[in-house]
């Protein structure tokens, strides 16, 4: 009878802890769709970075005397970079930063007792923010696009897998920045670390370069690491859907998920310890 | 005869605030359809201040006081009205008004944080361009007088707040201003500290005839250092005149706390009327008119065992309210 | 302005520099990490470029070693304005918070003050980088060296005119940071590719609303083979984008005094 009742007050309070954070991300979401002149300066940026990349793959296929390199036209590098830079651009203001400043200020310490409550708080928060940034830059560059490159077949096979692998990478890239802030608890300054991560997204992970472009040593060793497995695979599919690449892809990306979200775990654990023992 | 170093005719400020709409679409309206809203920050004022005056400009939060001293400063451009400073129309002349006037903002630190005092003052030598014999003399003959000498190569954030205002002060003072606006001064700091900034404000005043012009919250700074008092509200002045009259007139009762060791079982003083206690604690309100601060804390000292003892000034509101209360008369 | 007022504002900033920098060596591990992450933030930069030219060896005659010379001129001439006047970078922060009454109470000129006021640590990370990559840009010699150093200070101050600018569009439109970090941020970025890929109107707003031409392509051609013509062109932008900017933070300033911008401090 006494755990009949607990399984569902468990279930009820889970319920109810869920809109909680729904309500949460709803709030970021009218937040970051304050700023109007914000919104047109970076538009415009996304526009002419667009058409710079249309201009200098075009010009370097015709150069090589190519039509396509490791599977790729160039209208689908510029869909696929297109895509890469909306979905990695989507994720500002940095979380790195946000998780830093509430360990500084001691907000992380002492408001919170259980690690998942608050990983699923900020979870909620870095989706909210994403969310409309993301379908801003995604219809100003696929217009973008459309117009510099034209329409590149997309199925529905390569969107769908695609958005899987899309918002495991969101997961990905959540853990390492929840990291880097966490390392706030013993590193005065974590903007080093947060430099070299998005240096890392912008070598690795296909923002200016598709890995597809890589020579193949660099290919093969790019693709195992984290920063592909964010957002250029996502794009990567849906610009060309493979299924093999799809089950690679996933693959990498949950290895990598599993050993970051234990990582992350872990230390936010010890920082808290910290706190207790060192004080604030 | 002295010589009037500010004079302000019917000087106003109006702001004009913009009206931000909530929510997406109201941000956009605003954006294409501004409606603003008249804020008349300063109401046509007017005074004058001759040298060697230290004045205490008072008033609550939002009543005018700042958006004055930005417009005497050059910092701010009136909406009407006259203003010379030492000669000067701030709005025009700023930069020349800048080499004759010190500013010291108590909440607006002017010292680098991470190096020593020195380091800034050198610094102001060069800004404010001093020449090098000129600025070592001045700096020894300050140095002297506000005894920091010993703080001087220590980092500011190494200091005490009492230290740090008083090298704020000197920074205040290297290029030898003729007025000084101090904000502030002793804000947060400790009795002892307060007296001995204080002291220092007064030295300056009488030896070297800087006029000062004084805000302040604390009404000890002002009935200490200001023989003139203005008092500013909703932008308008609603009292000019001695400090002594404010005194007589509108600071007319001190709260003062005593903690003792033991209880307190009979408190009889003339003026003295109890507004609250506890088993170790007494709050009177003091009528000044009747009895001194000096007699009560004597009468206190006298015949309990007193441990601590919290002296509380007449709020600015109370102050207000009394001039507004004569002015219907 | 006379010559002597000019050195007097230059030995100021020297001064300046000098006191914000020993002010931030107070925290020995945090100066190091900031120098250090800069460098290494740098040459990742690099070197994505060199696995692009590893498959397109050569884009118009635009090979690694211009792409080389292009960012050392980058990162040395934004060095140069981030360690002398970060300050103008934060503009934008200043005006909105209400802080440039600071700068307004001293009897220098306010957009000097408020630019040398602050001093990028990490940026002299990006000087060491820019050094180090210039010796990766092709022959040296010491022409060479002298005109990268005279080139580098003509970019910087066209740059620090450009950050003047768009920092000041905040007088006039109110919170403005983040778009004017990211414009920043893009107008940086996009000087770093090969200029020579371009082509149509994407070249003309690259050469007028972007001046890649002017801090980019240009200067890098200079360095690699002078030519009188081309020194005098990039002198005269100086000079152009120099009023401009006077102009612009001028009115806006009066604008500012005025007290009419849209998050006015009373």
């Amino acid at each position: 009878m006494n755990e009949v009742k607990t399984l569902q007050n468990g279930s009820g309070l889970f319920g109810y802890k869920f809109l909680k954070y729904f309500e949460i991300a709803k709030v970021n979401y009218f937040n970051s769709s304050a700023y109007l002149v914000n919104l047109i300066s970076r538009s415009a940026i996304v526009v002419i970075r667009i058409w710079i990349f249309t201009q200098l793959y075009k010009v370097s296929y015709a150069i090589s005397g190519v039509s396509e390199i490791g599977g790729l036209t160039v209208a689908m590098v510029v869909w696929s970079l297109m895509m890469t830079q909306s979905f990695q651009t989507a994720t500002r203001p940095q979380l790195s930063k946000i998780i830093d400043e509430e360990v500084k200020s001691g907000t992380l310490a002492y408001s919170v007792n259980r690690p998942y409550s608050y990983i699923l708080f900020h979870f909620s928060g870095f989706i909210g923010r994403s969310i409309p940034n993301l379908f801003i830059n995604i219809f100003i560059g696929s217009l973008a696009a459309l117009v510099l490159v034209g329409p590149i077949g997309l199925s529905w096979e390569a969107l769908l897998f695609g958005a899987i692998l899309l918002f495991f990478g969101y997961i990905l890239d959540f853990f390492v920045s929840l990291i880097i802030g966490l390392t706030a608890f013993w590193i005065e300054d974590t903007s080093a670390f947060t430099w070299i991560y998005s240096k890392g997204q912008l070598v690795f992970g296909g923002l200016i370069l598709p890995i597809a472009l890589f020579p193949d040593y660099l290919q093969k060793i790019a693709e195992l690491l984290p920063f592909s497995q964010m957002y250029y695979g996502a794009a990567r599919l849906m610009v060309h859907f493979e299924p093999t690449l799809f089950l690679k892809y996933f693959a990498t990306q949950l290895v990598w998920i599993l050993f970051f979200g234990v990582v992350a775990y872990y230390l936010f654990n010890k920082g808290i310890k910290h706190v207790s023992v060192n004080g604030g | 005869m002295n010589k009037t170093v500010i004079e302000v005719k019917n000087l106003s400020k109006v702001f004009q605030i913009k009206q931000k709409s909530a929510g997406f679409f109201g941000g956009l309206s605003s954006a294409f359809n501004p409606k603003y809203k008249q804020v008349k920050a300063v109401d046509d004022i007017s005074f004058s201040v001759e040298e060697g005056e230290l004045l205490a400009f008072i008033g609550p939060n939002g009543a005018g006081k700042s958006t004055t001293i930005k417009m005497l400063t050059g910092i701010l451009f009136p909406t009407s009205g006259k203003m010379k400073v030492l000669g000067f129309n701030p709005s025009e002349d700023r930069q020349k008004l800048a080499y004759h006037i010190g500013s010291v903002f108590g909440q607006k630190p002017q010292l680098w944080y991470h190096l020593p005092p020195i380091d800034t003052y050198n610094l102001f030598a060069r800004i404010y361009e001093l020449k090098p014999k000129d600025y070592k003399e001045r700096l020894e003959f300050l140095v002297e007088q506000f005894e920091i000498r010993d703080l001087l190569k220590t980092p500011v954030r190494k200091l005490s707040l009492g230290q740090r205002m008083r090298c704020e002060i000197v920074a205040s003072l290297l290029h030898k201003p003729k007025i000084i606006f101090l904000d502030e001064p002793t804000i947060g700091l400790d009795v002892v500290a307060k007296q001995h900034i204080r002291e220092v404000i007064k030295y300056l005043n009488e030896k070297e005839k800087v006029t000062i012009f004084l805000t302040s919250h604390d009404a000890g700074d002002i009935e200490t250092l200001a023989k003139r008092t203005v008092v500013i509200n909703y932008g308008k002045i609603i009292f000019d005149d001695t400090t002594e009259k404010l005194k007589k007139n509108y600071i007319k009762s001190k709260v003062i706390e005593l903690v003792t060791e033991e209880p307190i079982k009979n408190f009889d003083f003339e003026g003295g009327k109890i507004i609250s206690r506890t088993k170790y604690s007494l709050k009177i309100e003091l009528d000044t008119a009747k009895n001194s601060i000096d007699k009560l804390l004597t009468y206190a000292m006298d015949n309990f065992a007193i441990k601590d003892i919290n002296i509380f000034d007449t709020p600015m509101e109370e102050i207000i309210a009394g001039i507004y209360r004569e002015q219907q008369l | 302005m006379s010559l002597s007022m000019v050195a007097k504002y230059i030995f100021l900033t020297w001064e300046m520099t000098k006191s914000s920098i020993l002010s931030a060596m107070e925290y020995r591990v945090s100066f190091i990490v900031q120098v250090f992450g800069m460098l290494v933030n740098d040459i990742a930069l690099v070197a994505i470029w060199l696995i692009f030219f590893q498959k397109f060896p050569s884009i118009n005659g635009w090979q690694f070693q211009d792409t080389a010379m292009l960012f050392a001129l980058a990162t040395v001439n934004f060095a140069i304005v981030m360690i002398f006047a970060r300050g103008a970078f934060e503009l934008s922060k200043t005006i909105v918070r209400g802080e440039l009454d600071y700068y307004l109470s001293f009897p220098k000129n306010v957009l000097w003050h408020a630019s040398v006021s602050k001093t990028d640590i990490s940026a002299i990370g990006d000087l060491l980088f820019g050094l180090i990559i210039f010796f990766f840009s092709g022959d040296i010699s010491l022409e060479k060296i002298g005109l990268f150093a005279v080139i580098g200070v003509l970019t910087a101050l066209i740059f620090l005119n450009f950050i003047i600018i768009t920092q000041s569009i905040t007088f006039y439109v109110g919170n403005f940071e983040e778009a004017a970090e990211q414009m920043f941020h893009a107008l940086l970025g996009f000087t770093l590719y090969p200029q020579t890929a371009f082509y149509g109107a994407l070249k003309i707003i690259m050469l007028t609303i972007i001046p890649a031409f002017f801090i980019a392509t240009l200067p890098v051609q200079l360095i690699q083979k002078f030519n009188l013509e081309f020194f005098l062109i990039l002198l005269g932008f100086w000079i152009l984008t120099t009023i401009i900017a006077t102009i612009i933070f001028r009115r806006g300033l009066r604008r500012y005094e005025s007290g009419n911008l849209i998050n006015v401090k009373m």
